[in-house]
């Protein structure tokens, strides 16, 4: 990967212990204080980062997942990208291009959130609130892609004011 | 008067306490995997205990939680649904107090509020 002057990137690798996903959540939550000075949205990555990594440690098939991390500058702004990498089964595949599906078609985050609250209570398994959680709470733009058995999930975010940190 | 079935995780811990018909709960630490089956546990000892001693309100202080995770905001999520569905004469007031520095806090109680409006006050600091 090529890193730009204008870009600071981390990549993280986990592997199965779901319990570290809190840990590593905070540390992206103190990297976007060092870049930017955006409390609000730092604490939005944060929850992010948390929903994104437990996700990708849940449905890892083989107990790998990995996080990166950027931030680059646009203008005066910028931009923070989450994104997990993992490899998962064709079930979870299915649950997430209908999950997108649905998110897609939904007239409002908020909206579409309420929807999975309600959802939720007659789930026994699992919230299935993560990603919900990630496009209405923290109000970041998700996608996803697919490369044979890897799963990629995308959270980003504009960063109004970036100051003089990258 | 204290309550006996209050969590006592490495991750998270919580204070009730119970005075004139008010059930009040104080978290503090991090709500996630680590804990979620413990703070299902608590919530519901919370609600059996709330309607048993037919209190008026029961108070949640989340200002010591650093972070919840979607897992462990289901609890909330099912407790307020089943609250929402009781008998009027089993229901009672959740009043949230929420730090305004811990930005999520106020994210997550506002689709609380939203989700269930007639049942949960909440209040920053």
């Amino acid at each position: 990967m090529t890193v730009l002057h204008n870009e600071a990137v981390c990549e993280l690798t986990l592997s199965r212990n779901i319990y570290l996903a809190a840990t590593v959540a905070k540390f992206i939550g103190a990297m976007c204080t060092h870049v930017f000075s955006n409390p609000p949205l730092a604490s939005r990555t944060v929850v992010a980062a948390l929903e994104l990594l437990e996700n990708a440690i849940r449905y890892s098939v083989d107990g790998q997942s990995s996080i990166h991390v950027g931030f680059s500058r646009i203008g005066d702004g910028g931009r923070v990208v989450l994104l997990t990498k993992n490899r998962a089964d064709g079930d979870r595949k299915v649950e997430l291009t209908q999950f997108f599906d649905e998110m897609s078609m939904s007239t409002s985050r908020d909206a579409f959130y309420q929807t999975l609250l309600h959802r939720t209570m007659k789930r026994t398994e699992g919230s299935g609130l993560g990603l919900g959680r990630i496009h209405a709470e923290a109000e970041m733009d998700l996608s996803y892609q697919f490369e044979g058995d890897y799963v990629y999930l995308r959270a980003e975010a504009n960063i109004p004011t970036l100051g003089g940190r990258l | 008067m204290s309550v006996d079935f209050d969590i006592q995780a490495n991750e998270l811990t919580s204070h009730t306490t119970l005075e004139a018909k008010v059930l009040t709960t104080c978290l503090i630490g991090t709500a996630d995997t680590a804990v979620r089956a413990e703070l299902d546990r608590f919530i519901k000892a919370l609600h059996k205990t709330a309607t048993e001693e037919k209190v008026s309100q029961v108070v949640v202080n989340l200002r010591g939680v650093d972070l919840m995770n979607s897992s462990c905001f289901k609890s909330f999520v099912v407790w307020l649904g089943m609250l929402d569905e009781a008998a009027s004469d089993q229901k009672y007031r959740v009043r949230f107090l929420a730090d305004n520095e811990r930005h999520w806090q106020s994210r997550s109680l506002a689709v609380l509020a939203c989700f269930a409006a007639d049942l949960i006050d909440v209040e920053g600091a």
